[in-house]
């Protein structure tokens, strides 16, 4: 059979979806033909999605649907049947397992649900379908039948070691160009956090494969797709500590080499010493762990069954082992206010994390915090419709003690808690707020664009930008407040450039600037002309490792200059003997010149108008 | 037969990015042919996955700093690893999309057939544009005198700028493309400007582009679909900068008597000064600026609008973007120059403006709005032409014999 798998768009970009790999392994394996479209890679619009499915001509399309990307993949669902017909189509997927009953009644294209994992109950599926048998005794689908939902029963797999391998190949214009290998060595997760859906999507019950099976997976994988680095996504990776250090003992044993991290399924009191050593002498390098809050009234609620003493230890065990830490929160949490996330930010800096993540809750369809929310809260707009891992802020719901504007303020407050901390900082010092801003941004990629204007919106800020950035900030020029706005234009000459920069900085200069924001992470040169000359108050540095404040007369600043000087003293011999190169260099492209000057050279050619033809005159110039 | 492609731009950024990857997909229908890139290292390109494909350090290398010696070395090795891939992959014809580095150039022409796609003046044009650095006029001279005495050149050589260090370079990258089997021409007037710098007529093949052709139904549901009849809009597609002469666009709206909204899908190196025109004409409220589109949502654009309106201002190479809104049934206005005759017929399917003629554009954009049965016929007559003459089959043709060709030519050479 040709069975066609969707990935619809609206999720973590860069992530890969192992579910449909898995069942394309699975299908590939007993001769099916698979083609997975991951429109959440591609970007492609959902008509471009009905072309390909056209094109394909599968007997069965099947959509991988979470609650954010649901409304999109209905939406290609309906696209694609009104192209082709032939066709049966059906979801699984977290969304799905939530919320079958909404998912068939309103969707009239979707003709199967299937529930929790479908490995088996796919391949069943399709087996019975090319065969033309009944499809109702398939295990854990739901259907319409006469109006009314039909579930049969769920079940799950216990031995996750006879599953085969997920197929990558199967997914179009997969690009394995650094390619990092998702890797579940475990599936399902006891514990009853009330956030979660993983225990409505893969239950409750835990259930792992032996560390010699995923072993053999990671060296089949380095040896097909060259991999140098993997990530766990399990929902409970160290929920037996035992089978979790066996697993690093057999990556050391077989010398795999690979680099590794595990930002998923990490229980703080699920973490000992002896696992973190073990995991780094395996290639680990970095953990993540799930902290939610750091205010013990709102932690103890959600019902982790773990304690705040418990992060402070594994933090400090990851730290001892000599990997990277990474801390995720959640804003919204029943119980939470602006004041709680304050608090959370306090116990994430008492942490000194290496990384922090603070994302807004997303209640998920029948969880707890959903029932909650429901019950004493308000839901602001379709859940659907909410956004998960994106960059665009979407508040779907809000709660008595904490309403949207409040988790709005939290949301800015988390990411720039640094840059609130100066600007604190700088209010103090100088018992006044700072107004005048100017942020130059030459980097590739900076922080401003994405939200950092709107943290400033009570400022007077102008910007200084290169002209391939320009495009985004003229677009967001009005909605962002900037004032003043330039683009620095290129020169091919360097001393225009010189010119130009010279004249413009010296107006910022005159401009008087409290505080001058400038992104590291690239053009270094131009800070040295920008300290020298614009001389504002205080600078504001943004680089990969974090931001800093620095005063005009701070010893940090003078060194850099002092750095900067001595760097071009010492050069000297080096530019001189350049100079004299360059200068025989551009004696013979004189002599270039001359030579196409004296050269023969072809006919003069008559552009055409409206009127007149196109003409290659004969007459040579020369 | 297995064809090694070499291009710079790996990502559909212009219109010859655009066409690589639509004569990718319409030679890999053919199942004897296998595709193989080989691009440059800019971060932006990525591989596919969809066919063999290689990334080579310095494909695209320019002399950027003055240290020429630097640029050798690395020209040497991005012929060495241009040579090692020709080993490797043995491919039966070498097809140069849009390159100049004379290293990879002498490597592909040294023992393997090579095509060459003539996509813009670049080849034989120390300033890129073929416009004059004086007057910003067409140039009608070839390589040569004129390059120095119309001060094209000379300030650049006397200032070592970017564009003076590129000369000897680029001029052992014309010499050498005279060696090349063949040159892919677009238009005529791009004929008349290879021969006029000297390449041999048996060495030229002439080949229009061509783009995606829809169904005729499905075209005009769209139009009918996403266009607003209480609107006129007017739509520019192209990048931002001077020769693409959305400059002399915005002018020539300005002085438009009937209301009308433009929508530009365009980006680049001129947006400051596209941003400063609207706002100095006091276009604001009547000009939408929708940035750099893919192509599936540019067709949306194409749908919507009502004329579409190609103001070049350079020797246009083709332009592909006039095929393309005729393959959306829409109607054109475009400056005469270039290719944009080859397949713009006046009064047939738009209006030909005299180039850089401000109230001419003007006039005819307002002819087009202001009579819409005249419109609609021109942009079904477009569709057909489209259908006829610029569709993939006469393309997959051209483009076999033109491989087929270079393989011959190189044989007959090496006896």
């Amino acid at each position: 059979m040709k069975i066609l798998l969707i990935n619809p768009p609206g999720w973590q970009k860069g992530s890969t979806n192992l579910g449909l790999c898995y069942l394309a392994g699975n299908l590939i394996d007993k001769g099916h033909k698979v083609l997975i479209l991951d429109l959440n890679a591609a970007d492609e619009l959902y008509e471009s999605a009905a072309i390909k499915a056209e094109k394909y001509a599968p007997d069965i399309i099947g959509f991988s649907i979470k609650t954010s990307t649901a409304n999109m993949a209905f939406l290609i669902s309906k696209e694609i049947k009104k192209r082709y017909k032939k066709a049966i189509h059906i979801a699984g997927g977290p969304h799905i397992t939530l919320d079958y009953k909404v998912s068939l009644v309103e969707n009239p294209e979707i003709e199967y649900c299937f529930l929790g994992e479908s490995d088996i109950s796919f391949i069943d599926f399709v087996n019975r379908f090319e065969k033309g048998q009944s499809i109702k005794e398939v295990a854990g689908i739901a259907y319409l039948d006469k109006g009314s939902v039909i579930v049969t029963e769920q079940k799950y797999i216990e031995e996750l070691d006879n599953l085969p391998y997920p197929s990558f190949d199967a997914i179009e214009n997969f690009n394995f160009k650094d390619f990092r290998y998702p890797l579940i060595t475990s599936r399902g997760c006891p514990y009853r956090c009330t956030y979660c859906c993983v225990g409505l999507v893969c239950g409750k019950k835990w259930r792992a494969r032996t560390p010699e099976d995923t072993i053999a997976e990671l060296k089949s994988a380095k040896k097909i797709f060259a991999i140098k680095t993997f990530e766990i996504l399990d929902d409970n990776f160290t929920l037996k500590l035992d089978r979790a250090k066996q697993f690093c003992r057999l990556m050391i044993k077989n010398k795999l080499k690979l680099n590794w991290y595990c930002h998923n399924g990490i229980r703080a009191d699920k973490l000992d010493l002896e696992l973190a050593k073990l995991m780094k002498k395996a290639g680990c390098t970095s953990v993540a762990l799930g902290i939610e809050s750091g205010n013990a009234e709102v932690f103890d609620s959600i019902k982790k069954g773990e304690t705040l003493a418990s992060i402070v230890s594994a933090v400090k065990y990851i730290k001892m082992a000599g990997m990277k830490v990474v801390g995720y929160f959640i804003i919204g949490l029943p119980g939470d206010s602006l004041n709680g996330i304050k608090k959370t930010i306090e116990f994430q800096e008492s942490l000194e994390l290496d990384g922090y993540t603070y994302g807004i809750l997303n209640p998920y369809p029948h969880t707890e915090v959903y029932d909650i929310i429901k019950r004493d809260g308000k839901i602001l707009m379709d859940i659907k419709d909410s956004s998960h891992f994106s960059s665009t802020l979407t508040i779907p719901f809000e709660m008595p003690g904490f309403p949207k504007e409040d988790m709005k303020k939290a949301h800015y407050l988390s990411k720039f808690q640094r840059l609130h901390k100066a600007l604190e900082f700088l209010k103090n010092k100088h018992s006044k707020k700072p107004i005048k801003i100017l942020y130059i941004d030459f980097s590739e990629n900076s922080i401003f664009l994405e939200t950092l204007a709107k943290f400033l919106d009570n400022y007077d800020l102008d910007v200084f930008c290169s002209p391939w950035k320009s495009d985004d900030y003229f677009k967001y020029k009005k909605a962002r407040k900037i004032n003043d706005l330039r683009a620095f234009k290129y020169s091919p000459y360097f001393l225009k450039n010189l010119k130009n920069i010279l004249r413009l900085f010296n107006t910022y200069r005159k401009r008087k600037y409290d505080i001058l924001f400038y992104n590291l992470r690239t053009q270094k040169k131009m800070l040295l002309f920008a300290l020298l000359l614009i001389r504002p108050k205080n600078f504001y540095l943004e680089s990969e490792d974090g931001y800093r404040i620095l005063m005009a007369n701070d010893k940090e600043v003078r060194r850099f200059l002092f750095k900067k000087i001595k760097e071009l003293i010492i050069r000297l011999p080096k530019v001189i003997i350049s100079f004299l190169l360059t200068f025989l260099i551009r004696i013979a492209y004189v002599f270039f010149g001359l030579f196409l000057y004296f050269k023969r050279t072809g006919p003069i050619i008559e552009f055409p108008t409206p009127n007149t033809p196109l003409k290659i005159k004969d007459k040579e110039i020369k | 037969m297995k064809i090694l492609h070499i291009c710079d731009h790996y990502r559909p950024i212009g219109g010859a990015e655009k066409l690589l990857f639509d004569t990718l997909e319409a030679l890999e229908n053919n199942p004897n042919i296998e595709n193989v890139i080989a691009m440059h290292d800019y971060p932006e390109n990525k591989t596919t996955g969809a066919r063999k494909e290689y990334i080579i350090n310095d494909l695209d290398i320019q002399p950027i700093s003055w240290n020429l010696i630097d640029y050798l070395i690395r020209g040497i090795k991005s012929k060495k690893s241009l040579r090692s891939i020709i080993e490797t992959e043995k491919p039966d014809v070498i097809h140069i999309h849009n390159l100049q580095n004379p290293f990879i150039i002498s490597e592909s022409i040294r023992k393997t057939p090579t095509v060459r796609s003539v996509h813009d003046p670049r080849l034989y044009c120390f300033n890129n544009w073929r416009i004059l650095r004086k007057d910003k006029k067409i140039c009608p001279y070839p390589l040569g005198i004129r390059c120095v005495t119309e001060g094209c050149l000379w300030s650049e050589l006397l200032r070592f700028s970017f564009e003076g260090r590129c000369a000897i370079p680029k001029y052992f990258s014309y010499l050498l493309h005279r060696k090349i089997d063949k040159l892919i021409v677009e238009s005529e007037a791009m004929n008349a400007c290879v021969l006029q710098n000297g390449y041999k007529k048996e060495q030229i093949a002439f080949l229009p582009n061509f783009t995606k052709t829809f169904n005729f139904d499905d075209v005009m549901h769209r139009s009918e679909k996403y266009g607003n009849p209480e609107e006129n809009s007017i739509l520019f597609v192209g990048r931002a900068s001077f020769e693409k002469g959305i400059d002399y666009l915005l002018e020539a709206v300005a002085r438009i008597n009937i209301p009308f909204k433009l929508y530009l899908v365009t980006g680049g190196p001129a947006m400051p000064e596209v941003y400063s025109k609207i706002q100095q004409l006091s276009l604001s409220a009547k000009v939408e600026v929708l940035g750099i589109l893919p192509y599936e949502k540019t067709r949306d654009c194409y749908a919507m609008a009502d004329v579409v309106v190609v103001p070049s201002v350079w020797i246009e190479s083709f332009c592909l973007v006039g095929i393309e809104a005729m393959a959306n049934a829409k109607p054109i206005v475009a400056f005469h120059t270039g290719g944009i005759p080859d397949w713009l017929i006046d009064g047939k399917t738009g209006y030909l403006a005299e180039c850089r003629n401000i109230e001419d554009l003007a006039h005819k954009i307002e002819a087009i709005l202001q009579d819409r049965i005249k419109a609609k016929e021109m942009g079904i007559n477009g569709y057909w032409r489209v259908h006829e003459k610029y569709n993939i089959e006469t393309y997959l043709a051209g483009i076999m014999s033109i491989y087929i060709n270079a393989i011959e030519h190189k044989k007959q050479k090496d006896t």
